[in-house]
């Protein structure tokens, strides 16, 4: 269940239209490390997780990103309000105006629909975390790389709260991985796939 | 030529990553913790190419502070749910969020869409 805050996590207030920089902040939406993916990601891997701990973490992280997906929706809203046609034509936004006018749809910086297959939910503990540790270093990746060619500090400020998220949400993956190892045999934490083989897993407890 | 054996394993596993679980550390006053992305200083890794941006005289409203203070928080205690700190700290904050909500629902109508701006026209409760 969830409910709804109606409030940006971070505030977002942008005065200059331009629909050169939504086209590349609207990966994060919907491209490959966007925030859309993080979300469906963690909170596709948590119902088979082994340990509670790790569940509940993947669901209130899943969460966060939901807000995260809303704080760049919102600014893309916010660069484009106010779009003539004469602006997207000339700023290169005119493929997604002539589609999407300027509602919000979720595709990568090139164009690329959103699709499930740009994360994975493999059922396997130690598989699904290194996957959730390597997607918060793309998102930073990604938030950098935007810090580098965005100018206008009402966008700049935004982009800097979101990729100091990437980090944090890393460590807490890294705490996750620790927590499961806990749980397991430090011997070989891989003689069984504690979210599959159950019964195996039941011995160690 | 020193014959020192250079084998010695630490106590880490091979083929298995290792994570340094958080502290602790005091966290940031509420605005700046908002402003920085984190309310813990020990977690807060800067980028040369924002360093502009800097975070001393920004304050925005407490509802946005407080309540982010509070979703950083929860990740930490998924984490740590025994740090004593940190549960203290989330009682407290949960009061003066719920003082805030209080505060706003008085001076703004919470439940009629059409009496304040959308959230993503920078609205809020």
């Amino acid at each position: 269940m969830w409910t709804y805050e109606r409030r940006l996590q971070y505030p977002v207030n942008i005065r200059k239209t331009c629909p050169k920089t939504a086209q590349l902040i609207i990966s994060q939406y919907g491209g490959p490390d966007g925030e859309l993916s993080a979300s469906m990601r963690y909170l596709a891997q948590r119902y088979s997780m082994p340990v509670k701990k790790v569940g509940g973490l993947l669901t209130d992280i899943g969460t966060e990103e939901l807000a995260h997906m809303e704080i760049i929706c919102a600014m893309v809203y916010q660069l484009t309000r106010d779009l003539t046609a004469e602006q997207a034509k000339t700023a290169g936004f005119d493929a997604y105006y002539i589609d999407h006018t300027a509602g919000l749809w979720p595709q990568a910086a090139a164009g690329v629909p959103f699709t499930s297959l740009e994360f994975q939910s493999k059922g396997d503990a130690f598989a699904d975390l290194y996957e959730d540790l390597a997607a918060e270093q793309k998102a930073r990746t990604v938030y950098e790389n935007l810090l580098r060619v965005v100018d206008d500090p009402d966008v700049r400020a935004p982009l800097k709260f979101l990729r100091e998220r990437e980090i944090v949400h890393f460590q807490r993956f890294g705490e996750a991985v620790e927590l499961t190892k806990e749980k397991l045999d430090a011997k070989n934490f891989y003689y069984f796939n504690p979210e599959f083989d159950k019964a195996m897993m039941q011995k160690m407890q | 030529v020193s014959e020192v054996n250079t084998c010695d394993c630490a106590s880490r596993e091979l083929a298995m990553g290792s994570f340094v679980m958080q502290e602790w550390c005091e966290p940031y006053e509420l605005s700046l913790g908002l402003c920085h992305g984190t309310i813990f200083p020990c977690l807060d890794k800067k980028f040369y190419v924002a360093e502009e941006l800097s975070c001393s005289s920004q304050s925005s409203t407490e509802i946005y502070e407080i309540g982010f203070a509070l979703n950083d928080l929860t990740l930490y205690l998924d984490t740590h749910p025994d740090c004593e700190k940190g549960r203290q700290y989330q009682q407290e904050l949960q009061q003066k969020f719920e003082e805030a909500k209080r505060g706003c629902s008085a001076t703004m109508k919470c439940c009629d869409w059409d009496a304040s701006p959308m959230p993503w026209e920078g609205g809020m409760i």
